[in-house]
């Protein structure tokens, strides 16, 4: 774990150091600027991060945060796998709405994960999906008329 | 107030709302029944449901999401020794050992005659004591409202566990992340790098379904293998009698009280409401040693105290605008989605919905009370639903609701993204409510802040000469103190 807050600490000193310099760049665009302008909260911010980021690097360097002798790859064991497959399938899905629109998209979604968390019934692999895809349309789209994306099929 | 409250009572009984409630307390309490599905996930999830709808049925529908979440959360612990939500880890302790001597309806039934109690009554408490401090802060002005958002930003400490340092860093990820967009003084653009999608900031819901339902998601599939432990339920006693729930009353009230205390303050939630009244439970109790047996009293207690929080989180949101806790950071974007601003003004300008909101939680719970006896035997079912069919279930609708809420596929990507960033969160034992009430809190921190300090030409002496400011300010440094002492004992 101790490795893990370094890195969290770290991430958040190069995030302070982002702020900081972008807002080193905001235009003043008012007299009152001179008080409070657009950089005025990012920058506030940007240290308070900062100070935090370093507390939390002390505290750990002299080992009084999380000793729960937890190391990487407990936080990240071989199941990751899985969730990072389920991660590149939404990421499919979302490129695919514009071509395929919603319903067919989001079948395939449904079928994907099903496939990916070991189901192989086919009756389940076609039905589910499917069912799905049709229910979450109706519901949304026809009922509620809460906009869903077209594709090039128009549904 | 009393015809207010019975012109809420009629709204609620009407055919276009009526449903709606049955549909949120029965989903919720499916939701809150299937472990780690969370209150918060489920009123996420389910809140772009209500898009399309009048702001009535949408309160009332997400209100009864919460409240069913909140009670449906005691069914896996009792039945699968797994909390179906934080708020019932305490239930576990009584409620298990209970059904493991095959008194599982007793067991389900107490759970849900204290629930009902815990929500009856914090929404008394909410109904009298709303409309009084809501006139309260109807006196605040900018310096007020900045040392209230601190206050409420304070919380983030006390919901961040035993990492108060993190949750803080989780916060100021959120402040910064409600600095996107375009000033709201100046319009300059900040941090937008010309993408025309961010000049109005990030949108709050794709951002909480994401750090909410998202990650909960990906934390799921790691887990999908793993087999299910749960017991074989057994009804070999019925529910308890008329003779033992009035002799649990005491006890009830009590925790319902303390409950709805715990649930105004905002940042300690339901969870914490559940042990602070199981542990006065036991200490008050003449069966003490009996707790972790499987005592009524030990599953009455944190159950009336956890559905205590229901109404008393709803007194900040409704008041002053300040989310409770997780859920009612969710409900507060839902009311700004309706075009409702919570405050002091809301019970002015939108009584109607305020009086329909509380007229429907009295509804609810006794829908709550009524679903959760009949069904007993039905969400012992529920509990077995395989997660593998869930949790495709739950992406579909998370990926939806960001699309909803602008039709925008840039949405979704952020969703994606928030995702992506709450699951590497929870590995790191990173909270994320903190970032979602950074998110809400800061544009009303940072817009009163500068808009004080303009007031006062440059000079900050407001943060020490405006009397209820000086309170706001104390109480949160207070808040913050004793999360870092809480956190450096344990």
């Amino acid at each position: 774990m101790k490795k893990a807050n370094y890195c969290i600490a770290a991430a958040f000193l190069l995030l302070a150091a982002f702020v900081l310099y972008s807002a080193a760049n905001f235009e003043q665009t008012l007299i009152q600027d001179d008080y409070v302008g657009a950089a005025f909260f990012p920058e506030l911010l940007a240290w308070m991060t900062g100070g935090l980021a370093l507390f939390l690097g002390g505290l750990t360097f002299r080992g009084k945060f999380d000793g729960d002798g937890r190391t990487l790859s407990d936080l990240f064991p071989g199941e990751i796998r899985i969730a990072l497959a389920g991660l590149a399938v939404i990421t499919l899905y979302v490129l695919s709405l514009d071509y395929f629109g919603f319903i067919l998209a989001t079948a395939a979604l449904n079928f994907a994960l099903l496939l990916l968390f070991g189901v192989r019934n086919p009756l389940s692999l076609a039905v589910f999906p499917a069912a799905i895809s049709l229910a979450v349309y109706g519901v949304f789209y026809k009922l509620l008329v809460v906009p869903l994306p077209e594709g090039l099929f128009y549904f | 107030m009393v015809s207010l409250l019975l012109d809420g009572l009629r709204t609620t009984f009407s055919p276009g709302i009526f449903p709606f409630l049955v549909i949120g307390v029965t989903g919720g309490i499916v939701i809150g029944a299937l472990p780690g599905l969370t209150a918060t996930m489920g009123v996420a999830v389910l809140l772009p449901l209500t898009f399309g709808m009048e702001s009535t049925p949408a309160l009332v529908l997400l209100a009864g999401i919460y409240i069913g979440a909140i009670y449906g959360g005691s069914i896996s612990a009792i039945l699968l020794k797994t909390p179906g939500t934080p708020a019932a880890a305490a239930t576990v302790l009584d409620g298990y050992e209970l059904a493991r001597k095959g008194e599982a309806a007793r067991a389900l039934s107490v759970s849900a005659i204290a629930s009902f109690t815990g929500g009856m009554v914090s929404t008394v408490m909410l109904i009298t004591i709303s409309p009084i401090l809501a006139n309260f802060a109807l006196r605040f002005g900018a310096p007020e409202y900045f040392a209230l958002a601190v206050f409420g930003l304070s919380i983030i400490a006390s919901i961040s566990g035993k990492s108060p340092v993190k949750g803080l860093l989780a916060g100021m990820f959120g402040l910064l992340i409600s600095t996107v967009g375009l000033d709201p003084v100046t319009s300059f653009p900040r941090f937008t790098f010309g993408e025309m999608n961010l000049f109005n900031g990030f949108a709050i819901i794709p951002v909480l379904i994401g750090l909410f339902a998202l990650a909960e998601a990906f934390v799921q599939m790691e887990k999908i293998f793993e087999p299910s432990h749960a017991i074989e339920t057994n009804f070999k006693r019925g529910m308890i009698s008329l003779k033992e729930t009035i002799a649990l009353m005491p006890t009830m009230i009590k925790c319902a009280l303390i409950g709805t205390f715990i649930g105004s303050i905002p940042g300690a939630g339901a969870d914490i409401a559940a042990f602070v009244s199981y542990n006065e439970a036991r200490r008050s109790s003449k069966n003490g040693s009996e707790f972790g047996t499987g005592c009524l009293e030990g599953i009455a207690a944190p159950e009336a105290g956890n559905n205590g929080v229901t109404g008393g989180a709803m007194v900040p949101l409704l008041t002053l605008g300040v989310p409770g806790d997780a859920v009612t950071a969710i409900l507060l974007g839902a009311l700004i989605i309706q075009g409702l601003q919570p405050g002091p003004l809301l019970f002015t300008k939108n009584a109607d919905i305020v009086y329909g909101l509380f007229a429907s939680l009295f509804v609810g719970n006794i829908l709550m009370l009524i679903i959760g006896l009949l069904g007993v035997r039905l969400f012992c079912r529920v509990v077995e639903l395989p997660k593998r069919f869930i949790i495709p279930v739950i992406i579909t609708l998370s990926m939806v609701g960001a699309y909803s809420m602008n039709n925008s596929i840039f949405d979704m990507w952020v969703c994606v993204a928030f995702g992506v960033i709450g699951y590497i969160m929870q590995k790191a034992d990173m909270p994320s409510s903190p970032i979602i009430l950074a998110v809400i809190l800061g544009p009303m921190a940072e817009s009163n802040l500068r808009r004080a300090v303009l007031m006062y030409e440059g000079s900050y002496s407001f943060l020490w000469t405006r009397p209820i400011g000086v309170v706001f300010l104390a109480l949160a440094a207070l808040s913050l103190y004793s999360s870092y002492r809480r956190a450096h004992s344990s």
